[in-house]
């Protein structure tokens, strides 16, 4: 397999949603708008733009959540997985429980995730309150759990929105440092970010979107050059 | 996501719900006895003790008729609600839908079972003898379990883009409640309206398990196949609509 073997193609991609205005009243409303990319094999893109542009619209494309009205996404073969924090968790039950219904919901074998389950409550850092019922979690204890179910997903294509660290400063650290060992490993990763600095750091090449369009393609050096450009003139 | 992993996933889904539900009460699952207990309790007080209905066996045919029907209109409530309470979920990751409305009647046949074991030990308790004809109770259930989950997979396919659906289908349990048989013996009807009546799958069905636990007579094996045949062409009519509009149950809620 070829390092620079492309495994989803966007072409020319557009989706609508229709809103319901009032009675009987609907409006459309377009995010994306005739969206063209490439994903090769083992590169990590960033999606960069303002609130609003698309971005984590795209990711839900590329994962197959959402499909496009027109335009075609051609995937060759890749296990995609958006990157999804809390998946499935039910207040009620134990962590040990969520982190089993929120694995398999993320399209993990039930086998599989009784395996990771040492590991699960080792990197969580969870321990005894693994069997605990998740309302009695602090959202920092919740955030390290579903965090680390989701990281246990092991695909082709990863798909990160904005998530580079969670819960307190000790776990931020560790999961940030988690997602950039993904990030520079030799998987395919999107990564949608605001900040400008990781992106910079972590990114291959970078799209920028804007009003539901591809604003510019390239390089990292080259988009942010125009995009730090078009913020400070804004 | 695989046939292996959604099979894995409706029936860990179904177990966590049903622990998720007992653990939101002091009782749990004591609540799966009580509360149709207390449902039957309220008709009980009212057609027997107040309005003094009814025949010697109107109080055990009364009661079995409720048993089943509350099975029914729990599973096609929660199913017509399944797909549009995850919403948020199907924002998040891709899964395939028909296991929401699967799950829901999944979970309200489980917390059918004690409650039908609870009526058998009522009709003990009545002074009904045990009968052969109980044994082909299993197939009627069989034949119900078909009907809930074709037509809730039906009613759960089509609510997220028709969500006034709801009221529609809450209403129409209720007429469909009133002319069941749960109150009256269907076979005592004059046709046509009998036959009008049966047109409703649950009216068969009631009269069914009327003559298996009741009546000590053994069901009607064409009546049972034409149900199990109209909940076959139900589900598998919503599973092809729910494969068709797979990805716009995403774009939901915006």
């Amino acid at each position: 397999m070829s390092k620079h073997e492309i495994l989803i193609s966007l072409q020319g991609v557009s989706m609508s949603y229709n809103i319901r205005s009032g009675m009987f009243k609907w409006s459309k409303y377009t995010p994306l708008k005739n969206i063209s990319f490439d994903l090769r094999r083992g590169e990590t893109v960033g999606i960069i733009g303002r609130n609003g542009a698309g971005k984590s619209s795209i990711l839900r494309l590329i994962a197959g959540i959402l499909e496009p009205d027109s335009g075609i996404i051609l995937n060759y073969g890749a296990r995609v997985s958006l990157l999804s924090l809390g998946v499935g968790f039910l207040p009620h039950l134990t962590g040990r429980q969520n982190a089993m219904l929120s694995g398999m919901l993320l399209g993990l074998h039930r086998n599989s995730i009784v395996e990771k389950m040492d590991a699960i409550i080792d990197f969580s850092g969870l321990n005894q309150f693994i069997d605990q019922p998740l309302h009695t979690y602090s959202s920092g204890m919740r955030a390290r759990l579903g965090f680390t179910v989701a990281i246990q997903v092991d695909p082709d294509v990863l798909l990160i929105d904005e998530v580079l660290g969670v819960g307190d400063e000790e776990f931020r650290m560790k999961s940030t440092a988690e997602i950039r060992r993904l990030i520079k490993s030799d998987k395919t990763v999107v990564l949608v970010s605001h900040n400008l600095p990781t992106v910079r750091e972590l990114c291959d090449r970078l799209v920028w979107i804007e009003n539901g369009q591809v604003c510019q393609s390239g390089s990292t050096a080259e988009v942010l050059a125009h995009y730090a450009n078009h913020a400070s003139v804004k | 996501m695989q046939l292996r992993n959604s099979i894995e996933l409706i029936f860990y889904k179904a177990y966590a719900e049903l622990r998720a539900e007992a653990a939101r009460s002091y009782l749990g699952l004591l609540w799966w006895v009580i509360e149709p207990i207390l449902y039957l309790s309220a008709f009980y007080t009212l057609f027997v003790l107040i309005l003094h209905r009814g025949g010697p066996d109107f109080v055990p045919t009364f009661l079995c008729s409720a048993v089943v029907w509350k099975w029914f209109d729990s599973s096609i409530k929660g199913g017509s609600q399944a797909i549009s309470l995850h919403r948020g979920l199907l924002q998040q990751v891709y899964v395939p839908k028909y296991i929401f409305p699967v799950i829901a009647v999944l979970g309200s046949t489980v917390r059918f079972i004690p409650v039908f074991s609870v009526f058998m030990v009522f009709l003990l308790l009545y002074g009904m003898p045990v009968q052969y004809t109980w044994l082909a109770a299993l197939p009627v259930i069989f034949t119900q379990l078909c009907l809930v989950m074709g037509v809730s997979m039906l009613v759960g396919a089509i609510t997220p883009f028709l969500p006034d659906l709801k009221v529609v289908i809450d209403n129409s349990m209720m007429l469909l409640f009133f002319i069941s048989g749960v109150f009256f013996n269907i076979n005592e009807i004059d046709e046509p309206l009998k036959s009008y009546l049966l047109l409703n799958p649950m009216a068969g069905l009631i009269d069914e398990y009327r003559n298996v636990m009741i009546r000590g007579v053994w069901p009607d094996i064409a009546r049972l196949a034409i149900i199990v045949l109209f909940s076959i062409a139900t589900g598998g009519g919503a599973l092809l609509l729910i494969k068709r509009m797979d990805h716009r149950y995403g774009k939901i809620g915006f």
